[in-house]
């Protein structure tokens, strides 16, 4: 990952600019490439739709992103395709979801990536805690940056029984996106 | 030398006859009066205006478009990093470094502000990892110890979110670590470089038994290895800096294994993990020498006294003694070593490791058997006594020493 060095001693007037400029160069296009990953996302991606449990409207507004809580945030235990026993704290697994109405519902967990079938689309997650028939998974979905002056009105609607629906980009690649929330 | 030293005390050299009032004013003439403050300002200035603008910025920054954002971002990324170019090629150094400091550090918030601005899940912390790359990148374009102590926070937050967050330990991490700031290092040895490096390497080291789940004596051989590496700078003295962290941490755990070896963990899980540990520790120690041959360093060949595993032998107080016994010989070493290059750091450090040698010693020996305030009075004289004979040794040794320097260095003058 290291440049190569110039020279030893240089003077000070004859640094090496064109390497400063392919450094500056590469650290834009890793911005631009993380912008581009998402605009790729929403464009060649399959939109999942995730159901949001009610929260508690007084612990749901942190500054400026609301907490999501989702339908498959908990799962069933008996969900679970291994291999092996149920996953320890930390371990990735991928949670296989079929369309359905008005959200998606989970297929299984598994501890390897599958290979779903069409349709279907594989998300990867963190497990939590895993104990009896217990599965808690963390997507990395669960904090939603608002855009301005959005918060009042997604804190009433997300504390309401019904939830809220979360529209998820999936891209083929593998990038995963939170594209908005939609109310219900 | 500093121009207040030469206006304080040029006049009582003048009256002394070390040099003559001409003398003195051309020392004086030499080191000109700093206009340091008339600097200041402009900085100052821009500082203030820096900060208004990202208070702005920050204020609107949900009800700005994604693209705006975006630009907002790269500009700020682009103008510090040539700025900072900018202001190096006029000789302001420390302007320029800190300018390339936040051209580094906005690189950094870029990345974590776009990926919050999309709202892109990461599995991984690659997004760190070019952080961190940009930093060395950076390090090794402008040789400046700021940008490269800032690199190895960055490699080493990477690093702790990696195994924490994401269970995975980084191994482009450790190469990160290793081939850029290690190599870095090995070129430029540096006191403060040396220092920084070798807790980036404990922490890079930590989290990887953690990770791995394995005993933490581990450390010793891992550390072993900045060790063996440091033997093979030049000289001993660029050498020495990095080895106390190792040194410290073998002395740690030959400690603990001669106050209650019979109760450590560390003790069963090593003997049921086989003869790796010894083997490697033998590796090392073999490397070790090598390099202190060619480096002429041979005596320091002792500090491989404190590695020695004594805790493969049974736990009984014949092996404690052994140990404490070890800790003694360790210390010994060091202060000889210091009298003989008559480096006082070195008799200090040895003066310490004899007194805490003394201390373990006698806890071992007489904690079961003494009275409990009987034991911390005949401890505290003990420790006071051996404490003031081997500070009135080590000053009329380092004192007789430089005496004798002078009376030979006499004659040449």
């Amino acid at each position: 990952m290291n440049s190569p060095a110039p020279t030893p001693n240089a003077p000070a007037t004859t640094r090496p600019r064109p390497w400063l400029r392919l450094l500056v160069a590469a650290q834009v296009l890793v911005l631009l490439g993380i912008a581009a990953l998402a605009y790729a996302a929403d464009h060649w991606g399959r939109t999942v739709l995730l159901h949001t449990r009610p929260a508690d409207p007084r612990d749901l507004l942190y500054g400026d992103y609301v907490r999501l809580n989702y339908d498959i945030s908990q799962l069933d235990s008996g969900l679970w395709r291994g291999p092996g026993p149920l996953p320890p704290k930390g371990r990735p697994v991928w949670v296989l979801l079929r369309p359905a109405q008005p959200a998606w519902q989970p297929v299984g967990v598994f501890g390897t990536a599958p290979s779903p079938a069409a349709g279907q689309i594989a998300l990867q997650a963190q497990t939590e805690i895993s104990w009896g028939r217990h599965l808690n998974l963390r997507y990395g979905l669960e904090r939603y940056y608002l855009p301005e002056g959005t918060g009042r009105r997604l804190e009433t609607a997300a504390a309401d029984s019904s939830g809220l629906l979360v529209q998820v980009q999936v891209a083929p690649w593998g990038t995963v996106r939170l594209r908005g929330l939609k109310l219900r | 030398m500093s121009r207040k030293l030469i206006e304080t005390d040029g006049p009582a050299w003048v009256q002394e006859g070390l040099i003559t009032e001409a003398q003195r004013q051309l020392l004086l003439r030499r080191y000109p009066v700093e206009e340091q403050t008339i600097g200041l300002l402009p900085l100052l200035g821009g500082l203030l205006l820096g900060l208004g603008i990202l208070s702005l910025v920050a204020a609107n920054w949900q009800g700005l478009p994604e693209l705006v954002r975006l630009a907002l971002l790269v500009f700020t990324l682009v103008a510090a990093h040539l700025s900072g170019e900018l202001a190096l090629r006029r000789g302001q150094r420390p302007l320029g470094i800190g300018l390339l400091s936040v051209g580094l550090l906005s690189f950094g918030a870029g990345i974590v502000l776009t990926g919050q601005m999309y709202h892109l899940v990461s599995h991984d912390a690659r997004a760190l990892l070019l952080w961190g790359g940009a930093g060395l990148g950076l390090t090794w374009l402008y040789r400046s110890r700021f940008l490269y102590l800032l690199t190895l926070v960055i490699v080493c937050l990477a690093q702790a979110v990696s195994t924490q967050q994401f269970q995975v330990y980084s191994y482009a991490g450790l190469a990160m670590l290793l081939l850029g700031l290690g190599v870095y290092w090995f070129r430029r040895p540096d006191k403060l470089l040396a220092w920084s490096f070798s807790l980036g390497w404990l922490a890079h080291m930590g989290l990887l038994l953690d990770h791995y789940h394995l005993p933490f004596v581990w450390l010793i051989p891992l550390l072993g290895l900045l060790y063996a590496a440091a033997d093979w700078l030049p000289t001993r003295s660029l050498a020495a800096p990095v080895q106390v962290l190792p040194l410290a941490a073998g002395w740690l755990v030959a400690a603990s294994v001669a106050v209650n070896g019979e109760q450590l963990a560390m003790v069963r899980e090593l003997r049921e993990g086989g003869t790796i540990y010894p083997l490697a520790l033998l590796g090392l120690a073999l490397l070790s020498a090598a390099g202190k041959w060619r480096q002429g360093s041979r005596p320091s060949l002792a500090d491989w006294l404190i590695f020695l595993p004594l805790f493969y032998l049974p736990m009984n107080p014949l092996t404690f003694i052994v140990q404490l016994l070890v800790l003694y010989a360790f210390a010994g070493a060091v202060l000889w070593r210091g009298y003989h290059a008559q480096w006082r750091p070195e008799v200090n450090a040895g003066t310490v490791l004899f007194v805490l040698a003394s201390a373990l010693a006698y806890f071992r020996l007489t904690w079961a058997f003494f009275d409990k305030s009987l034991f911390f009075i005949v401890g505290g004289v003990l420790l006071l006594a051996l404490s003031w004979w081997l500070r009135r040794r080590n000053e009329r040794v380092l004192a007789a020493a430089a005496h004798e320097q002078a009376v030979t260095s006499a004659p040449h003058e």
